[in-house]
This record gives C-alpha cells, sequence and structure tokens, in this order.
C-alpha cells in the first residue's frame, strides 16, 4: 500500500495497474479453464490422442488440483450410469383412433394447394399492374410536344407501316377532330394500309428534310383518360409553318384528307405499341375525349381472371382435401 | 419382435404395431424425459407427446437407428416443454414438500426413492451413493437444456457421441463441447454441495 507521502493519483493508479493485471490473469484463467475441461472430458473418455494423452498426464501428475478434478469427473460419470431406471408411471400406448400417419397424397395435396396459390397470388399482381399502370404515360410521348424529333424521313415511313399487314388491316379510328369538322380521312375504306399509301403519296412532294415522327399508341386502353385529344389549330402554326421550304407532315396529312384543318387521331388497338409514323413536326394537342371511345375504356383482362379464378379454385379445393385427409 | 416390420406397418397406420414399439421402448424414453424434465409428471406429458408426435410423423423415419428417431423426438418433446415452463413459470403443488428435506428435485418427483441398499452393499455406502445420485439429479436440472440433455443421452443413457450428435441433429464438436461443459459445471457443482465426489 502507499505511504501517508503518496499521492492520490499514484495511488489511484496502482489500483487501477492491479485491477488490469487481475482481469488479465482471469481472462486467462477463464481461457484455460474450458481447454482444461475438454482435455479432462477427452481424456476420461480415452479420446485423447497419444501425444496429447502423455502431455495431459504429466500435467496431472504435476498439478494436484487437476487430478482431483479428473478422479471426480470420473466419479461423476460413473455414478451418472448407474442411476436406476424410474419405474414409468403408465404406458404410453397410443389409442386406436389416433389419427394414421401423413400420407404422401396429403403431402402433394398440400403442395398442390400451396402452387396453386402461388399462381392466383401471381396473377393478382398481374392484372394489378395492368390495371394500375399509367396508361396516360404511355401516351403522353406521342402527345407532348417536345419529344417529336425527327427521327426518319418520310419516305421511309410507309413501308414500315405497311410492312405490318396484320396491323394495317385494322382500320383506323377517327377521333373527333377539331371545329366539330368530322374527319375525312381518304380513302373510304379507312384501313391503315390506305392510309399510309396516302400518307405515302402525299410526302414526296415535300422535301426529303421535313420529315418527322409521330408515335401513335394504339388502344383505347392505353390512351388515359383526362385529356382530350385533337389537334388544335395552333399546333399547325408550329415551327413547321416558319419553315416555308418545308412541308410539314400535319399539310401532308391534311392534303391527303382533303381537309387542311382536319386532323385526327390515329388509333390503333391497345398492345400494339407501334407506330404510325406521319410526318409531323409540331406538336399535337387534343381536345377530343378518349373516354368516349370504346376501346379506351379499362377492361379486366379475360385471361387473368380465368387464371385467378381457376387457381383459387384449386387452391381451395386441394386445401381442403389436404386439411381432411391429414 | 421384428423392428423394421413393425416399423412399416405403424408408418400404415397400424397403432397395433407401433404401440408394439411403444412398449419396448417407453421405460428409455419416460427416464431420458425424466432426468431432462426432473419432475416425473413433466416426463410423463413429454414422453406421451413424444410417441403421438413420432407416430405422427412416422413417413418421415428414413431408416437407421429408431432408437435414436425416438430419442430426437423426446429430447424435442423436453426443449418444447423446458422452453414453454420457462415462459410461463410455475410451481407445481407436488414440488412444496411437507418436510424440511423435500426440497424439490428430491423425493418422488425426481423417482430416486427406489434407491435402496444392494446385498452386497453396507448401508453406509449405499445412503451415501443414494445422496450423490440424489445429488446428481438435482444438479443436472440446474444445467441449461442444451447441456443437460448431452449429459443425461452421453453419461446416463450411455449413448457415444455419435449417437448423441445424432439424436441432438447437431455436430460432434458441438456434443464434446456440451458434454464437457456439463460435466465440468456439475462437477464444480457438486464439489460445493457435498464432499461426495472428494472422497475416496
Amino acid at each position: 500500500m502507499g505511504g501517508p507521502g503518496e499521492s492520490r493519483a499514484a495511488l489511484s493508479c496502482r489500483e487501477l495497474k492491479s485491477g488490469c493485471m487481475f482481469s488479465l490473469k482471469s481472462w486467462l484463467t477463464a481461457r484455460r479453464v474450458p481447454a482444461d475441461d475438454d482435455l479432462i472430458s477427452g481424456y476420461v473418455d480415452g479420446r485423447l490422442s497419444g501425444a496429447v494423452r502423455r502431455a495431459f498426464e504429466e500435467r496431472i501428475s504435476s498439478e494436484p488440483d487437476l487430478g482431483r478434478k479428473v478422479e471426480a469427473t470420473r466419479k461423476l460419470i460413473g455414478a451418472a450410469a448407474s442411476l436406476p431406471l424410474v419405474q414409468i408411471p403408465r404406458n404410453f400406448i397410443l389409442p386406436a383412433s389416433t389419427r394414421k400417419p401423413a400420407t404422401p397424397s396429403v403431402v402433394w395435396w398440400r403442395l398442390g394447394s400451396a402452387a396453386a396459390s402461388v399462381v392466383f397470388v401471381f396473377c393478382m399482381m398481374l392484372s394489378a399492374v395492368d390495371l394500375l399502370a399509367p396508361r396516360g404515360a404511355a401516351l403522353a410521348p406521342a402527345l407532348a410536344p417536345a419529344p417529336y424529333n425527327v427521327a426518319a424521313p418520310a419516305a421511309t415511313v410507309a413501308p414500315a407501316v405497311t410492312a405490318n399487314p396484320a396491323r394495317s388491316a385494322i382500320p383506323l379510328q377517327v377521333a373527333r377532330p377539331i371545329a366539330t369538322q368530322p374527319a375525312k380521312i381518304p380513302p373510304p375504306s379507312g384501313t391503315a394500309a390506305d392510309e399510309t399509301s396516302a400518307v405515302a403519296a402525299a410526302v414526296p412532294s415535300a422535301p426529303p428534310n421535313a420529315t418527322a415522327t409521330v408515335r401513335t399508341l394504339g388502344g383505347g386502353a392505353a390512351i388515359s383518360p383526362a385529356p382530350a385529344t385533337s389537334v388544335s389549330a395552333a399546333s399547325l402554326a408550329s415551327p413547321v409553318s416558319a419553315t416555308p421550304p418545308e412541308v410539314s407532315s400535319h399539310q401532308a396529312l391534311s392534303k391527303t384528307a382533303g381537309n387542311s384543318e382536319a386532323h385526327a387521331l390515329t388509333q390503333v388497338p391497345r398492345a400494339s405499341p407501334a407506330v404510325v409514323q406521319g410526318t409531323v413536326t409540331a406538336p399535337l394537342h387534343t381536345t377530343a375525349s378518349l373516354a368516349e371511345h370504346p376501346m379506351s375504356q379499362q377492361t379486366f383482362p379475360t385471361p387473368l381472371f380465368i387464371a385467378m379464378a381457376i387457381s383459387l379454385v384449386l387452391a381451395i379445393w386441394s386445401g381442403i382435401i389436404g386439411w381432411l385427409r391429414r | 419382435m421384428d423392428e423394421p416390420v413393425l416399423i412399416r406397418s405403424a408408418q400404415h397406420g397400424d397403432v397395433d404395431a407401433f404401440n408394439t414399439l411403444v412398449l419396448a421402448y417407453q421405460a428409455q424414453v419416460f427416464n431420458v424425459a425424466m432426468r431432462i424434465m426432473g419432475d416425473r409428471d413433466a416426463a410423463a406429458d413429454a414422453t406421451q407427446e413424444a410417441f403421438i408426435s413420432a407416430y405422427k410423423s412416422l413417413r418421415a423415419f428414413r431408416g437407421g437407428s429408431f432408437k435414436s428417431w425416438l430419442l430426437r423426438t423426446v429430447t424435442n418433446a423436453c426443449y418444447d416443454a423446458l422452453r414453454y415452463s420457462k415462459r410461463r413459470p410455475s410451481t407445481s403443488l407436488d414440488s412444496l414438500g411437507t418436510t424440511p428435506n423435500d426440497a424439490p428435485g428430491e423425493g418422488t418427483t425426481t423417482g430416486f426413492d427406489e434407491f435402496v441398499a444392494s446385498d452386497d452393499e453396507n448401508p453406509a455406502t449405499a445412503a451415501e451413493r443414494a445422496e450423490l445420485r440424489r445429488a446428481i439429479a438435482k444438479g443436472v436440472t440446474l444445467l441449461p437444456p442444451d447441456q443437460r440433455i448431452v449429459f443425461v443421452l452421453s453419461d446416463v443413457q450411455g449413448l457415444n457421441y455419435e449417437e448423441v450428435a445424432s439424436a441432438m441433429q447437431t455436430s460432434l464438436g458441438t456434443v464434446k463441447s456440451r458434454l464437457s461443459r456439463a460435466r465440468a459445471k456439475l462437477r464444480d457443482y457438486l464439489l460445493t454441495q457435498t464432499e461426495l465426489l472428494s472422497g475416496p
């Protein structure tokens, strides 16, 4: 201990040091004891290898405390092994009414129920995605002014459209034109092929650089009901008209339609994101409500509905059978 | 007793065949549960639960040692019972002794009242052995469940390390470490409680 002249700081330092030494010693002891216990247990069971066993026996002979532990462990194991059997209080036989063990068929029924449930959830998610998808966002690029960058010459447009005979066979739907004038898009047959040919016939009179692209996403379901669609008159006074040498696609379309102001929104059935390419350099603005169009009604997809119904019935059915036969 | 035939019959729903297996193993299964639980009633419940569970999941038995499979089932049942009793601690009326010597873990509830001196053993030695066994039985109940089960299966039931590892579905190293810790704790407990282990 410190003498009377020893400062309090020195005493604290000594206490701290001794405390550290004590902690280190106890830590070393704590680390060594489990190792000794493992060795004792393995030695008593005869599971130590030759070299380890010899080294441990030397330690036993030199450390009486370790030897006492070994002997005590031996006694403990012997006493535990000699514990007599306890008489059972009763028989544990099962009554005859005990349910049968689970059969594999039950397992298969349960697996089937789980698989059908997974299919049902998957169909639910698909339908939810389909119903909640922002349809207007799909149409927005077609109606927004900015994205209509000049992409390809108009001369290349017509083959691109006519290259899809299935699509060209679908009659084009004509939305309400501006100024309450009915759209008159010749030829009377109104097919995409005819339309395209009409456009193609009109375009060659334009200079090769007077080309733009109109991407008309088809289908009422793909068009958001919010904005009304029509081509505004202002759009005709677009940068195209400010460049006289160029012929705007509106004008080309108007010429083919026989109406210089009537512009129609062409539509193709939904899920055909392609693309009727015209020659437009001006933005389109719509005023006629597409919600009025029969294709714009959001309908629940029938195949998904059928798949959901079937999977739901299967899940419930197999689940009930699996539960009854457990 | 043709054990595989009985097992196959029981797998197809023959309760009588399974009951034959129950009669063959119930003493050993109950004793394991008894040593683990430390209480006769709790051990009986765990044993019954283990046999019911074994019958229901008998399809999952893919051969091997049926005894090890049963011991695994009963240790799982004991685990569940110990966890349940840990969540909802309660004191059994049977454990409340009427005399000062009727401490929990002793007397009839632990089943060690069957200790009697054999013919070639003097009464003093028999009493000492009985006291040691009581102390061991009580000390086992103080061990953590995983160490307790390893000790019971290995040192009381006499299973080797591999069988214990199979019954507990654990590795051999885990069995060794748990067993050495259990033995050390029990040895230290007995050395502090009695002088039984320090004698010649």
